[in-house]
């Protein structure tokens, strides 16, 4: 058979079916990738700033108020120590209606063998979370809606709390 | 195929590089906080090491006994960036972009005789000679700024 207007190009009708069921797929896929996207890089976030809070910790180098603080009262957290973040786990806490975004807790598990006050542990807790809260408002520019201790710390479609360190 | 030889590309690689562009778009933020980071734990680990550096000095001129002399040369900057250094009696201090750090020293007498700043200051880029002298029968280590 000679299909005489064969060289204009046709698509086939499977084909065009195909295209359309992929198309709508994609389509309906694209919003759970996003999200999942979304929470990927705030976690990611989240363990850079927790990382650098435990450096800030472990290298005994802090803001001048924390430092003059820690010198009057704490002298042990001014010693470099090893402190290190073995994981960083997000609790799904459902939709916040106040804030109309997901929340989500963050909870960072860390170990350090040297220090064993609970008031020295929370000191350096306490900077964890600071920095895993800044580093995610940072990372999606929401700087200017949270407060200045970044608390809670927001992204487009989350909004992230943290949960008091883990100490292991 | 005649049109073949002016150089095509094949759909699944236009959509690769998509994608792949798409992913690298989204990973910019993140490589940019990770280098941030890699920067800040640069500056905090050379600072914490500058103040070692000294306080070690001081420490080992200390204990060496009367007489014994070691000359330190102080860097211009701690991680790419201006610093402040002072001494008392119980530590070495270091200050950079609004941090501090402390690294102790035995308690000692310091006598320190400099040109440049004020009081127990170092200032970066010079070099010191730290010495210890006994002075009416007590250590006393001395800080001298040679250039």
């Amino acid at each position: 058979m000679v299909l005489l207007n064969d060289f204009k190009g046709q698509l086939a009708i499977e084909y065009i079916f195909w295209l359309g069921l992929s198309f709508i797929l994609i389509l309906s896929m694209v919003n759970m990738a996003m999200d999942s996207d979304e929470l990927n890089m705030a976690i990611t976030a989240a363990r850079s700033g927790a990382i650098e809070g435990a450096n800030m910790n472990s290298f005994a180098v802090f803001p001048e108020k924390s430092f003059s603080e820690y010198e009057n009262h704490k002298e042990r957290i001014n010693f470099p120590s090893s402190i290190r973040i073995l994981k960083i786990d997000a609790i799904n806490c459902g939709f916040n209606s106040s804030y109309q975004k997901t929340k989500i807790q963050l909870i960072a598990h860390v170990s350090a063998p040297g220090i064993s006050k609970k008031t020295y542990k929370d000191c350096l807790g306490s900077r964890i979370n600071y920095y895993m809260r800044r580093s995610i408002s940072k990372v999606f520019e929401t700087e200017n809606i949270t407060n200045s201790l970044y608390n809670p710390a927001f992204s487009p479609k989350y909004v992230f709390t943290t949960a008091d360190v883990r100490w292991v | 195929m005649v049109m073949d030889e002016e150089g095509h590309l094949s759909v699944e690689f236009i959509i690769t590089i998509l994608v792949m562009i798409l992913m690298g778009m989204g990973m910019v933020d993140i490589v940019s906080e990770r280098m941030e980071l890699v920067h800040e734990a640069e500056k905090l680990s050379e600072a914490r090491f500058l103040a070692e550096k000294v306080a070690s000095t001081i420490n080992k001129v200390n204990s060496a006994g009367n007489g014994h002399e070691i000359k330190i040369t102080l860097p211009e900057k701690v991680g790419k960036s201006s610093y402040l250094l002072w001494i008392n009696s119980s530590g070495v201090y270091v200050e950079q972009g609004g941090r501090k750090g402390k690294a102790v020293i035995y308690p000692v007498t310091i006598w320190f005789n400099s040109s440049y700043g004020p009081g127990y200051r170092m200032m970066p880029g010079k070099t010191y000679r730290v010495l210890n002298r006994r002075n009416n029968g007590k250590t006393v280590i001395y800080i001298i700024n040679v250039k």
